[in-house]
């Protein structure tokens, strides 16, 4: 397909310009969704009470029985996740939630004091509560602006399409050495990219699009809207009844797993517990490739099964979008893989702004420059700064959470600084990425001062620490020869001309 | 909280002084022109009464989307706006015969840009939300016909939209493409 002269020249514009103007923020989500990506992995790695083994036998029953007198209370909505410590969160008097764990050892519960996996899977989707919900929003958007991107790229190349797919010449310099990898990366990666970026804007907007659904197509109707678009009704939290005798966690739990055998619960949630209109939801995952998000609710007071998940057409197509987007199949390999992949959409995108860089010569350029490389590496040092802290801070100190924020805010914002200020932009990106290589390889040791059951801890190791340590020091490693390379290739390797 | 917002406040600025004084050229900083300076000034007010404004009312949400704002627009304007007013030819340090105007400096190409993403977006979700009103199927499908083709549609109004040259005549065909989706439903939801 042949585009005319206009369309095409109409189509690089867009392309070009929504790329530069997106593409940076674009860069540091796409590098959070890489974390998030191994976001149960790095819940464990960070909390060293998540890390206990268990002592024996232990049934749901006493694992919230202990819980609950650690709380002193029992809310009307709490989360329960089970395990050697089970976690719990809740809400107070004040409607605030609140997170924790329980540690056996002492009695207590634990308020949370570490939420590195928290920040930068909320990072990917630009949510703070500093922020709200407008940040979110414009995380949407810039979803869809990415996937206009992609399309009027594709647009552009696709005379092209079969040699631009393997064309790489390394040995050139300047534009045509970027050109080929934006074209060769972006060729590649092209399919994940429009995936990512379809179901990321209907995951962002899609809730708030389907508020207009409501009077319309549902009648009003709020439940019903969410049973079809979730595949579960709303879930109000009632005012609690009277107090009465319940069945155990234990009894409820054997309930559910034959209502759906192949569910793998995540969490239950404990709706007016122990009372006369208390329910028990066990949450989950389970039911085909990409697994669905499973919910069974059931009467605490009776077993029975008061709501469930349906499977239709539309929850089938929630369960395919949201199971794509966090690589809800295959395993481990797939999300290395979608990784690799995080890593090129990246590069395709530095590697775009220093096409559009090459094209124009201004004040404009050197700032749009000095920002890339800025951002460009100094995301990398901030997320090794990120995980760094979270090892160096004292798990005692009650600020550290929002101190490992700053940290990192910091850390990007001082690359940046650095970056314009900096007299030799050339040698920036090997003395940036040099720095996040620093701060990734000594994560692993400074882990082993919190945790033995990482890569330099005494044992026994946990598979998941084990894997963040190894996977954090492989990065570093990584970063580390990329700055080496840099460093050695006459100009610094990231010459415009 | 009011440390994060100070921390927050210095970096930013001294992102903003960094970026507004290039290292090679510090005499750069009174060589601006008229324009330059009152966006820098612009830029520099806003974030200034944006933290004040945030100070009194720690964690609310007004203070902060104001902070946040605040800071958006700053770094906008600080960066962006001088570009805008910059006449074509006149890019500074491009060696003659190579100076060539951003395209923004066109403004409606700006117009253009904006009704392309969000002059198309009512269009696309009344037509979707017609899909799920009007298919001949039982609602879930319906449902899942409509919602999941509002971005296929979106994405699809933005690219042919965005080959429209005349602004009047894109905003015409946003509009028509809407009234299109509003039939289809009926009524405007």
């Amino acid at each position: 397909m042949r585009l005319s002269r206009e369309a095409f020249r109409r189509f690089y514009e867009l392309h070009s310009w929504a790329g530069v103007l997106s593409g940076l923020v674009l860069h540091v989500m796409f590098l959070a969704g890489g974390f998030t990506l191994f976001h149960e992995q790095l819940e464990l790695w960070e909390e060293p009470l998540a890390q206990r083994a268990p002592r024996g036998p232990d049934s749901l029953q006493a694992q919230l029985t202990r819980g609950l007198e650690a709380l002193g209370t029992t809310p009307s909505a709490l989360w329960f996740k089970p395990g050697a410590e089970p976690g719990f969160d809740w809400q107070d008097e004040g409607g605030v939630w609140k997170a924790g764990r329980l540690d056996s050892e002492r009695g207590v519960i634990v308020a949370q004091r570490e939420r590195l996996a928290h920040f930068t899977y909320s990072l990917h989707y630009l949510w703070h509560e500093l922020t709200g919900l407008w940040l979110y929003t414009v995380a949407g958007l810039l979803a869809l602006v990415w996937l206009v991107v992609l399309t009027t790229g594709l647009l552009v190349h696709l005379e092209g399409l079969a040699s631009q797919f393997h064309r790489f010449r390394p040995e050139l310099r300047g534009r045509p050495f970027w050109s080929d990898l934006h074209k060769v990366l972006g060729t590649m990666g092209l399919p994940f990219q429009a995936v990512m970026a379809f179901s990321g804007a209907f995951i962002v907007l899609g809730p708030m699009i389907l508020k207009l659904f409501v009077g319309p197509v549902f009648a009003g109707d709020e439940s019903r809207a969410s049973q079809v678009t979730e595949g579960y009704p709303s879930l109000e939290v009632p005012p609690p009844g009277a107090l009465v005798a319940v069945l155990s966690v234990d009894a409820l739990d054997e309930r559910v797993r034959r209502q759906v055998p192949a569910l793998e619960v995540d969490a239950y949630r404990l709706v007016n517990h122990g009372r006369d209109n208390g329910r028990f939801e066990a949450w989950g995952h389970g039911g085909g490739s990409p697994r669905g998000r499973i919910l069974v609710q059931l009467d605490e007071v009776t077993g029975a099964v008061t709501a469930m998940t349906d499977r239709h057409a539309s929850s089938e197509l929630r369960r395919w979008i949201v199971g794509l987007h966090f690589a809800q199949f295959g395993g481990l390999s797939v999300r290395v893989l979608f990784l690799l992949l995080t890593i090129a959409a990246s590069v395709t995108i530095l590697s775009g702004n220093w096409i559009w860089l090459s094209r124009r010569g201004s004040s404009p350029r050197r700032r749009l420059s000095r920002l890339t490389v800025g951002v460009g590496a100094g995301a990398w040092v901030a997320f090794g700064v990120l995980l760094a802290a979270s090892r160096v801070l004292p798990l005692s100190w009650a600020g550290r959470m929002q101190a490992e924020e700053l940290l990192f805010f910091g850390a990007l914002l001082g690359c940046v600084g650095w970056a314009a200020v900096a007299r030799d932009e050339r040698k920036l990106w090997w003395k940036q990425l040099g720095l996040a290589a620093l701060a990734w390889t000594v994560t692993p040791l400074l882990a082993a001062r919190l945790s033995s059951a990482g890569l330099f801890g005494a044992g026994p190791w946990v598979p998941e620490v084990l894997g963040v340590d190894c996977g954090v020091l492989a990065v570093g490693i990584a970063l580390g020869l990329v700055a080496v390379a840099l460093a050695r290739r006459p100009g610094g390797g990231t010459s415009h001309a | 909280m009011r440390e994060f917002v100070a921390i927050f406040s210095i970096s930013l600025g001294f992102l903003l002084w960094a970026f507004a004084v290039p290292a090679r050229r510090p005499k750069r900083w009174v060589g601006l022109r008229v324009p330059e300076r009152a966006m820098l000034l612009a830029g520099w007010g806003g974030f200034a009464l944006s933290a004040i404004a945030l100070w009194p009312h720690g964690a609310s949400g007004a203070g902060l989307f104001t902070l946040t704002g605040g800071c958006a627009v700053a770094t906008l304007f600080t960066l962006g706006v001088p570009v805008l007013l910059r006449p074509p030819g006149v890019a500074a340090g491009a060696p003659r015969g190579q100076r060539r105007a951003p395209i923004v400096v066109r403004p409606f190409a700006i117009v253009g840009a904006v009704l392309a993403l969000v002059g198309t977006a009512p269009g696309a979700i009344l037509l979707g939300l017609g899909l799920a009103l009007r298919l001949p199927f039982e609602l879930e499908t319906r449902v899942a016909i409509g919602f999941g083709s509002i971005f296929a549609l979106w994405l699809a109004a933005v690219c042919l939209v965005w080959l429209i040259r005349s602004p009047a005549r894109a905003f015409a065909w946003c509009l028509a493409f809407a009234a299109l989706g509003g039939l289809l439903v009926g009524r405007f939801p």
